[in-house]
């Protein structure tokens, strides 16, 4: 009875450890200035494919529900019930781990919801604080992108003279 | 547009200060400064380079009084400009410096690469000695600085059979004017002819982008590097 939980809890709990260990892993791609490899960014893309924010909530709480359950059977012997909270902190920290990697991009990078212009007539441009722009001209339409917009912003999914393109900054 | 189908894109991530984004439509991860799919079922494939410049606002506006620009949609921090560019410097670098270089890590250079070579020019040289007319993968090109000491644009020196030698108008207000020793035609920061036998007409543009000399040369480990002088 008690067996085949133990070793469910000892799987989901190896798991967690992965998502832990690949968690912090995949934080490093946000830290602007640490040189990676193609490799580790593989191992980035990899884990972003495989497990997204719910699956690893979901292992989060199941680890805990486990843990628990497991921590009342085994009541009488105290050491494990040390071991059991171990689990459930393990697995908290593994679901903060993965989520804190999610607001950091959130947090830092402010997508644009909607692409909105104005005449560069209208545009009231403040040198000082707007930088130069970025400038595209095809056809007949031209487009500027103000630096310090686009260092906000980062990526502008745009259309113009009705080719779609892609700003970056 | 790749193959057909239209992409959107937002950040993934940051690698050596140059981002990674993802496509929306397929997951791939594409690598910012060559536009390349890193990963994914894109894997291989390339966006097209748009031209584009990045150049003072009041350049663009003299060049394209039709143009719109484009609005942050949520309140963007107030700060100063130069300040923004110093914060990116705070952050630490990648690597250690390579003791062999000329240049510093956080030099700002003009990255253009044309048939397979690349080439970095850094900015300081070319305020100093613009324009500048050189040589790059069998290509004639001409690096010119506008008069803000930031606005760089680079063209291919070639129009009409001709390779042109263009130099600075000496003693002149307002905008720059260059002349070209072999029609003695004049030119404007745009590349077009504005008078003389060549009025009128354009030189080709070549994308340039400015870089950090550290984040170029990882991406262009070939790159040659422009010197004063010769």
């Amino acid at each position: 009875m008690r067996r085949p939980l133990t070793i469910l809890l000892v799987l989901v709990t190896l798991a967690a450890v992965l998502t832990i260990a690949a968690s912090l892993k995949a934080e490093h791609r946000m830290s602007p200035m640490v040189a990676q490899t193609m490799d580790s960014l593989a191992l980035n893309y990899e884990f972003d494919r495989w497990s997204p924010l719910w699956a690893r909530g979901l292992l989060a709480v199941g680890l805990v529900v486990l843990a628990a359950a497991w921590w009342r059977g085994r009541g009488e012997w105290r050491w494990k019930s040390y071991l059991g909270a171990t689990f459930s902190a393990l697995a908290l920290a593994g679901a903060v781990a993965a989520t804190h990697v999610y607001r950091v991009e959130v947090m830092l990078f402010k997508p644009l919801s909607e692409i909105a212009y104005v005449p560069i007539s209208e545009y009231e441009h403040d040198d000082a604080s707007d930088g130069p722009v970025m400038g595209v001209a095809i056809g007949d339409e031209a487009r500027a992108y103000p630096v310090q917009t686009m260092i906000y912003h980062h990526i502008a999914n745009d259309i113009v003279g009705g080719q779609p393109i892609v700003a970056t900054y | 547009m790749v193959d057909g189908e239209r992409l959107t894109f937002r950040l993934m991530g940051l690698n050596n200060q140059n981002f990674i984004m993802e496509d929306e439509q397929t997951g791939s991860w594409w690598q910012q400064v060559s536009g390349e799919a890193v990963f994914g079922p894109m894997k291989g494939k390339s966006l097209e380079l748009v031209m584009s410049d990045e150049v003072a606002f009041e350049i663009w506006k003299r060049e394209h009084p039709e143009s719109t620009v484009l609005l942050g949609t949520e309140e963007r921090p107030e700060r100063d400009f130069d300040e923004s560019m110093e914060r990116l410097t705070e952050y630490g670098l990648p690597m250690e410096p390579d003791p062999d270089d000329e240049l510093t890590q956080r030099a700002l250079i003009i990255g253009v690469k044309l048939e397979g070579q690349s080439k970095a020019y850094p900015v300081d040289v070319l305020v100093e000695q613009n324009p500048v007319i050189d040589q790059l993968g069998g290509v004639p090109v001409l690096m010119v600085v506008a008069r803000d000491d930031k606005s760089v644009r680079g063209f291919d020196r070639r129009l009409e059979g001709e390779t042109l030698e263009l130099f600075m108008k000496p003693d002149t207000e307002g905008p720059l004017v260059l002349v070209d020793s072999q029609t003695g035609s004049e030119w404007d920061f745009s590349g077009q002819a504005i008078s003389g036998p060549m009025a009128g007409k354009r030189l080709t543009k070549i994308p340039v982008l400015k870089e950090f000399w550290f984040d170029w040369k990882i991406y262009n480990p070939d790159t040659l590097v422009f010197s004063a002088g010769l």
